[in-house]
């Protein structure tokens, strides 16, 4: 078993071990909230870094840019940290398990783990019938997408400067795979990179899927490994006949 | 290491440029064989290889010349002007101006067509705050100058800190691309050549003023320069050629501090000679340095002001070890 998937593990049996269902849950990132609040956290959500969806009323927003603020997490007394592995700092996560305050670190490596996280979070919170409904509806619209279509070539458009694209080392490459798409990159052993733009060009005319803000294709939800990624597979896998191929290694400018 | 003739110096020069042309357009991810880069650089067959020469590789190359050529000659200015052979032409300030300005920009959420005239408008900004400032008193010696400059610079990368820590972790590896410097997108070549050019050609004029300023700004006025002026010669040419570079390409390091001390350890001691040998290593070591970064590790790519370093590091100290003079 990997490293990180070990650690969750650990803080969730330190979790179940402290005491019951957590009551108050503070969430660290964008795609965390979102989790919390499909396994039925509602009631539980003290505070949060607030994604697309409005917070429920009472919820304290957080801010997802900077450092975590330590003195006000205290004060909020959580008993359960809902944090992202890649997007909180280290230094944080780490002081907070000093701190004797449980924390579920979430980082999904494929979509099957959004369902997982919502489970998991049900059994923290005491939320278990609802998150198993959120888990089950989640992986039923997945189910729905059409990865048995013939799969098309696609250039993952992240940043126009420098051209910035999508390797295979990243949970949308199982997006894309059930909406009937190939990143034209998975081979590349990476996350997000600097594509050097004469390799584009020589893949010729691929269709482009825009992951940047004012995107086509309602695909914001790509933007982070939560619950509506089902719903913005669906719409992909719906769209991928309209994609247009943009002339060979067009990227950005020029 | 015998002084070399000047002219064979210049040759010498010239010849390594062009062939770091050559090696940066016959290199690419994709294998396109040499005879037929040569074959397509001349004629139009509409091939995809025929579009990788001419609207990636040769824009490419030759902005990459143009920036390092810029880079050494506004380095070798600037080594003039502060009587300091660690002068480089972000010593004081300017790309910090430009960066700045730049990732002020980005987190406002400005698109890219603005990034460069906003690069180059906080390269001119700090420059004239600096030489404003610097000027209050009577004559603005090189170490009032360099006091001045280097403050300011201290004062930009602390505002870029903060740009950096208050962005979104998805602007950063943009940020971060073009704080290191970047030319994937530097693919209008002609403006930069003729800015280079000009830049050589008023380098070339205050040439002679230069050489005896070289023994020394009094010495110097004993023999009819007139240091005020000169500084702010030296000064204003320097900083406009740094902020074209920066707005073009980002802050990319080294080439300009490191290009003219090979030069004169090439034997180049007149400035007449110095400028032009120093633009034509500055752009061939840019022009190589940004060939690896784009080919290395293919389809990623590196960012070209670390490997400026990674290039530029061994080829100094090996010179600098054969010339026990220095």
């Amino acid at each position: 078993m990997r490293l990180p998937a070990l650690l969750s593990l650990l803080c969730l049996l330190t979790a179940l071990v402290h005491a019951g269902p957590a009551r108050r849950v503070v969430s660290l990132a964008p795609h965390t909230t979102e989790l919390v609040l499909a396994a039925g956290g509602q009631e539980r959500l003290v505070a949060a870094v607030p994604a697309d969806a409005p917070l429920p009323s009472g919820v304290l927003r957080l801010s997802a840019i900077g450092g975590l603020d330590r003195e006000r997490l205290l004060a909020l007394r959580p008993d359960l940290v809902v944090a992202w592995t890649s997007g909180n700092r280290p230094a944080d996560l780490a002081w907070l398990r000093r701190q004797g305050i449980p924390v579920y670190a979430s980082e999904p490596r494929d979509l099957a783990r959004i369902a997982e996280d919502i489970r998991a979070l049900g059994r923290l919170m005491g939320t278990r019938a609802r998150a198993e409904q959120a888990a089950r509806r989640f992986l039923a619209t997945l189910a729905r997408g059409c990865a048995r279509a013939p799969a098309r070539e696609v250039y993952v458009d992240i940043w126009d400067h420098p051209a910035m694209s999508l390797g295979g080392r990243h949970w949308l490459n199982d997006a894309l795979t059930r909406a009937g798409l190939r990143n034209t990159f998975a081979q590349v052993d990476r996350g997000v990179f600097s594509v050097e733009r004469e390799a584009l060009m020589a893949r010729g005319a691929l269709p482009r899927l825009q992951l940047r803000d004012g995107v086509p294709l309602g695909a914001r939800a790509l933007g982070r490994p939560g619950p509506a990624v089902a719903g913005a597979v669906q719409q992909l896998c719906r769209q991928r006949r309209s994609l247009h191929p943009a002339p060979a290694g067009e990227t950005g400018r020029y | 290491m015998p002084r070399r003739r000047p002219e064979r110096l210049l040759a010498l020069a010239l010849g390594g440029a062009l062939l770091a042309l050559l090696v940066s357009l016959a290199s690419g991810s994709t294998a396109i064989p040499f005879e037929r880069v040569l074959h397509l650089l001349f004629l139009d067959d509409g091939s995809t290889a025929d579009r990788i020469i001419d609207q990636l590789r040769l824009p490419r190359s030759l902005s990459a010349f143009a920036v390092g050529g810029i880079l050494a000659l506004a380095g070798a200015l600037m080594q003039v002007l502060l009587r300091n052979p660690l002068g480089d032409p972000y010593v004081l300030g300017v790309s910090g101006g430009a960066s700045s300005a730049v990732l002020g920009g980005m987190l406002a959420g400005l698109s890219l067509p603005w990034l460069g005239p906003l690069a180059f408008a906080g390269a001119l900004l700090s420059m004239l705050v600096v030489f404003g400032l610097a000027r209050s008193q009577d004559d603005p010696g090189a170490t009032r100058l360099l006091l001045t400059g280097v403050v300011m610079a201290a004062g930009w990368s602390a505002l870029i800190s903060l740009a950096l820590s208050l962005s979104p972790p998805m602007q950063l590896p943009g940020m971060l691309f073009w704080l290191m410097g970047d030319l994937s997108d530097a693919l209008h070549p002609a403006p930069l050549l003729a800015v280079l050019g000009l830049g050589l050609g008023a380098a070339l004029w205050l040439a002679p003023r230069l050489n005896l300023a070289a023994f020394g700004m009094a010495q110097a006025s004993v023999l009819g320069v007139d240091p005020r002026r000169l500084r702010a010669q030296l000064y204003f040419l320097a900083s406009l050629l740094t902020a074209a570079a920066v707005a073009e390409a980002g802050a990319i390091g080294f080439v300009g501090l490191v290009t003219p001390h090979m030069a004169r350890l090439l034997g180049a001691t007149d400035q007449r000679v110095l400028l032009p040998v120093s633009v034509l290593l500055g752009g061939a070591l840019l022009t190589l340095a940004d060939t690896a970064a784009r080919t290395l590790i293919a389809p990623m790519q590196l960012p070209v002001g670390v490997l400026t370093a990674v290039l530029g590091v061994p080829v100094f100290l090996w010179l600098l070890h054969r010339e026990r003079r220095l």
